[in-house]
């Protein structure tokens, strides 16, 4: 269709500065749709700059990744878009992960509500070896698909490691706080698992420089069930492993572990074995 | 001006294997392909090469820096684009997402200028009209085409790429050779691959490694002439051939010692390498 009209230059000129009101803008607007020659005008009046950008801009929005769930609550989190993104692609924090910590979880704090000391001491036991499985397989050749090139770029040894831990660790300790509310007769036993998960986790790192991640974490697994049944056994108290004794003693394993993690660091930058 | 790889006497075992076996290599800008058949040594080399594995012995500098070093590492891995053999993705992404995840982890921070970058290397590499495909849904040629865009991003220093042209067809090899051999005029690219063409069509250099060790380092031309005199064609397989298979024309390409007025051909590369790593190699190398 051809337009018998075209525009006043004087409004093609407010409107090409981006000076005109909405409704006249949009009357010109629809108007260029069908009008080559004001097409034409407009052409020679707009900065090329503004046009460059707004273009780019356009392109950038049609490109730009979009962001998943979980770095939308990431970034209401005050977490940097760009740390959103290297956390949602840790294998340890996609959803099926998440449900299958909240499943753990739910399974232990049933077991709980019976009221004994059994059920408490399972919930005690598991809740510390979530976040331990979750950082094992945060990084590491078996269940990040990516874990070469990740590993070969600047942002990718430990600081990224430490990153995807901390976050892990977080998630799955306000899993499992919020968890611990529903035990049965709110106690100190709300709590008794987060020095034994700090502990695990730490010492499942400093043990994955020594070994695949996925081993450190069974052994620490298969250790710390070992120590719970042996102590239990040695005082015939299910919770004596989570007492202030025990608790003492996973301080200083914490402690001992992390600095092993530090003085071996440099392990996590550039395998030694694959 | 500093030499980008040198390597020196390099080791790498793997429990009683010696992967890598005293390997000693220098490379300089321009493309240098390291040929080898399956455990031969390549890959252990390459993620040496990537910083991702450390050697159990041996002298190692890349772009001027000891990897060895927390320091000097973090400055090979600012100047490097990484290859691996199996490259894996999060299958979830998009093309452009998952370039652009590559991207944060190489510090580009400014999210409109590492965009550019991204939108960049993907055209390099013919995916833009992609770009906004999940992975899953690409073909396998593309998948290796998006492996080797992120190794493009920030124009890289020292390129390692392991077997990048596996599984792209023939049309998308070419495109992969140009855009190495562009990319190779400033910067320095090592590419393993067990394509001779490969090499015969891009590398200045060619090193061939066998059972962990280095068994040719030389130009391409001379790996070919190293079996003159030694290619023939008969009507069978000759007794004294080390390889023999039959061409396409009936007649049989033998390679080895050959008998007196043999019908000997001019050697390609395909040729010399076979003659250092193909059947009975071991056995000269002793």
């Amino acid at each position: 269709m051809s337009e018998t009209w075209h525009a006043d230059p004087r409004d093609l000129a407010e409107y090409s500065a981006g000076a005109i009101a909405d409704a006249r803008a949009a009357s010109i607007e629809a108007h260029l749709v069908t009008c080559a020659h004001c097409r034409g005008q407009v052409n020679g009046l707009v900065d090329q700059d503004r046009l460059e950008r707004a273009w780019f801009a356009i392109v950038d929005t049609l490109d730009a990744p979009r962001p998943t769930l979980l770095e939308r609550v990431l970034g209401r989190l005050g977490v940097r878009s760009d740390t959103a993104r290297v956390l949602a692609a840790t294998p340890s924090l996609q959803g099926s992960w998440l449900l299958g910590v909240v499943v753990a979880l739910a399974f232990a704090t049933i077991a709980a509500q019976s009221g004994t000391d059994r059920g408490l001491a399972l919930f005690l036991t598991l809740a510390p070896l979530l976040p331990v499985a979750g950082v094992a397989a945060a990084f590491g050749p078996t269940l990040d698909p990516t874990w070469e090139i990740t590993a070969a770029a600047p942002g990718g040894g430990f600081h990224l490691l430490l990153l995807r831990a901390a976050s892990i660790f977080g998630a799955t300790l306000a899993a499992a706080a919020l968890a611990a509310l529903a035990l049965p007769g709110l106690s100190w036993t709300a709590a008794a698992w987060v020095l034994p998960a700090l502990a695990l986790t730490l010492t499942s790192l400093a043990l994955s420089t020594f070994t695949s991640s996925e081993r450190a974490a069974a052994a620490v697994a298969a250790g710390w069930i070992a120590v719970v049944l042996v102590s239990a056994h040695g005082t015939q108290d299910l919770l004596s492993a989570f007492e202030a004794g025990g608790q003492l003693r996973l301080a200083i394993v914490a402690a001992a572990a992390t600095m092993l993690v530090a003085r071996r660091r440099d392990l996590f930058e550039t395998r030694s074995h694959l | 001006m500093t030499t980008a790889v040198s390597l020196s006497d390099i080791e790498k075992s793997y429990g009683r294997t010696r992967a890598v076996a005293g390997v000693d290599l220098v490379a300089e800008p321009g493309i240098t392909g390291l040929l080898g058949p399956n455990g031969a040594g390549k890959t252990t080399l390459m993620r040496m090469l990537a910083t991702v594995l450390a050697p159990d012995g041996g002298r190692m500098r890349l772009l001027g820096h000891d990897p060895g070093e927390p320091d000097g590492r973090l400055a090979i891995r600012r100047r490097l684009g990484y290859v691996p053999q199996e490259p894996g993705y999060h299958r979830n992404f998009t093309a452009f997402e998952f370039v652009d995840y590559v991207a944060i982890l190489k510090e580009m921070t400014d999210r409109r200028a590492r965009h550019d970058e991204v939108r960049r290397v993907l055209g390099l590499v013919d995916l833009t009209d992609v770009s906004g495909k999940k992975i899953k849904a690409l073909s396998g040629g593309m998948r290796r085409r998006v492996a080797l865009a992120q190794a493009l991003l920030g124009s890289p220093d020292l390129l390692v790429l392991d077997e990048p042209t596996a599984g792209l067809d023939p049309e998308q090899r070419l495109r992969f050779r140009e855009v190495i051999s562009a990319v190779a005029t400033d910067a320095t690219v090592v590419l393993s691959t067990h394509q001779t063409e490969d090499v015969s069509a891009l590398c200045q250099r060619v090193v061939v490694m066998h059972e962990g060790a280095v068994r040719y380092d030389g130009s391409v031309r001379g790996l070919a002439e190293g079996a003159r005199g030694r290619v023939w064609l008969a009507a069978d397989r000759h007794p004294s051939a080390r390889l023999s298979w039959r061409t396409g024309d009936g007649l049989h390409r033998n390679i080895g010692d050959a008998p007196p007025r043999a019908d000997l051909v001019d050697p390609t590369v395909e040729d010399g390498y076979l003659l250092l790593v193909g059947s009975g190699a071991r056995e000269e190398a002793a």
